[in-house]
């Protein structure tokens, strides 16, 4: 592939990844420097890289492998990690416009590291569940079950489990009442 | 019999209902990420990278 193209290719590819660093860590900064660190990484391999397979799923791959080698070099640091991606996300109401995108932020801070990249590569990045265990290095029914499982506990952390002691949430009223009318 | 059938038709029923709020928070949530510009650093690393043909490392 030639040079002007694969960088054509990158830019378009930039907003994507960016959505899933910044979902992946909780914070923008850290997120746009994993995001430089894995266009750099592609530049410099992009002889390696194979045409006809997906760039998309390269580079996804290249900025998680970033992500985990930061990730535990900072768990060395702090031992509880996830903890530290939570209260990192945190919440600051009246900062963000929309609630509902400060909530499912810090909700997804709160999902366990493996959990949310999952479910963040086949809910969120269109990936299928056979692409995202190839990212991950797993087994696809390993992948199901963390995507099932993140599914659930987000469903809880953002109340949207008609089983909580609150009832449906709003979402879900709205989602029931949909239904029934196109019945 | 029939109640705990029907029952447990409607349990999974909302159950998938729960599931697509789900993704359709999260998509909302990433879309409005992905709508954000491209930050400026971005477009100049590959401006940079395609000049120099790839050392900016």
């Amino acid at each position: 592939m030639k040079d002007h193209d694969f960088r054509k290719d990158l830019l378009a590819l930039i907003p994507p990844l960016r959505a899933f660093a910044i979902s992946l860590t909780g914070k923008v900064d850290r997120a746009d420097d994993l995001v430089q660190e894995t266009l750099l990484k592609a530049w410099a391999n992009r002889d390696s890289f194979e045409p006809g397979t997906k760039l998309k799923a390269w580079l996804f791959t290249i900025l998680r492998n970033e992500f985990y080698t930061v990730f535990r070099k900072r768990k060395r640091e702090v031992e509880d990690a996830d903890g530290m991606i939570a209260s990192n996300v945190g919440v600051h109401p009246g900062q963000d416009s929309h609630m509902d995108l400060t909530d499912m932020r810090h909700a997804l801070g709160q999902l366990p590291v493996d959990q949310r990249e999952a479910l963040l590569l086949v809910s969120a990045s269109d990936m299928s569940y056979e692409e995202a265990a190839v990212i991950c290095g797993v087994a696809v029914g390993t992948i199901k079950s963390r995507v099932n499982r993140a599914r659930a506990r987000l469903a809880e952390l953002l109340h949207l489990n008609e089983t909580s002691d609150f009832g449906p949430g709003p979402e879900v009223k709205a989602a029931l009442m949909s239904k029934g009318d196109a019945s | 019999m029939d109640d705990n059938s029907g029952k447990k038709s409607k349990a999974s029923g909302s159950q998938q209902v729960v599931r697509e709020a789900v993704s359709n928070k999260l998509k909302a949530y990433y879309d409005d990420i992905s709508r954000q510009e491209v930050p400026q650093r971005f477009l100049d690393l590959l401006a940079e990278l395609d000049k120099t043909g790839g050392t900016a490392e």
